[in-house]
């Protein structure tokens, strides 16, 4: 098994690096607009254009988890972050267990590209937007079905067709 | 959950397989949730619930008997559970003053 298989491993090889560098950064101010244009042009591009509110809504959503991620300079809150909240793991803190760790799709997604390029840490708007927007939007689409059964109190089973 | 992301994200890597439902359900229903947690700093909540008041009827060609569900969300539960907010209140009781 390659290092990059494992999420522990993953994340002990940049923890610092996305501590002090990439994680601070990840506020509303410095990704919306990257994450704005670019769901605007892949939706496009799948061939449904959208209309400037939806394209808007839709950013806030994943801008939302990534500012999930570093509770104390977002001021989210942390009981609605769960998984999405990676700094304490950053930071050496909370595993107790041998457990699997488990990672945000985006998350994991930015750890495999800052091993292979540190340069990464640069930039974290423009790398989230580049690297790992499948991957969020993976994430939204987990934590926007959470949502909605939260509002509505219902259990969802929606149909892939 | 998992395998609708699944194909959410296959659609989104096929030009031309996008659609309203896909859309929709749940990245602008579920954004539509946050939106009081994402207000950028010239923003007002009750201007964004405004505008959503009427961002179906920009899509009105999409309601079919499947997507019915969809457009009963946006209208009904999800707005209502916006204006309970704190924040629409207190915008409220501001705008009142």
């Amino acid at each position: 098994m390659s290092d990059l298989d494992d999420a522990g491993l993953l994340v002990q090889k940049c923890a610092e690096l996305m501590r002090l560098r990439f994680l601070p950064k990840l506020t509303r101010g410095e990704l919306f607009q990257p994450l704005l244009q670019k769901t605007v042009e892949r939706f496009g591009k799948a061939g449904y254009p959208l209309l400037p509110f939806e394209a808007k809504t839709m950013t806030r959503l994943m801008v939302l988890l990534l500012e999930f991620a570093n509770l104390s300079v977002t001021a989210q809150h942390i009981v609605d972050a769960g998984i999405y909240y990676v700094e304490p793991l950053m930071s050496g803190k909370v595993r107790e267990n041998n457990d699997p760790l488990i990672l945000p799709h985006w998350v994991d997604v930015i750890l495999r590209a800052a091993v292979r390029d540190p340069r990464i840490a640069n930039a974290p708007s423009k790398a989230v937007a580049h690297f790992a927007y499948d991957a969020l939007m993976y994430d939204a689409v987990m934590y926007g079905f959470f949502e909605i059964e939260r509002a509505t109190g219902k259990t969802w089973a929606p149909k892939t067709r | 959950m998992k395998s609708y992301a699944d194909a959410m994200i296959g659609r989104m890597l096929k030009p031309g397989e996008m659609n309203f439902s896909y859309t929709y359900l749940p990245l602008v229903l579920g954004g539509i949730l946050v939106q009081d947690r994402v207000l950028l700093p010239d923003e007002k909540l009750k201007d964004i619930l405004n505008e959503l008041k009427d961002l179906l009827d920009h899509r009105a060609e999409e309601h079919t008997e499947d997507t019915d569900l969809i457009f009963e969300l946006q209208t009904g539960l999800l707005p209502n559970r916006l204006e309970n907010t704190d924040h629409w209140t207190a915008e409220t009781d501001e705008t009142r003053q």
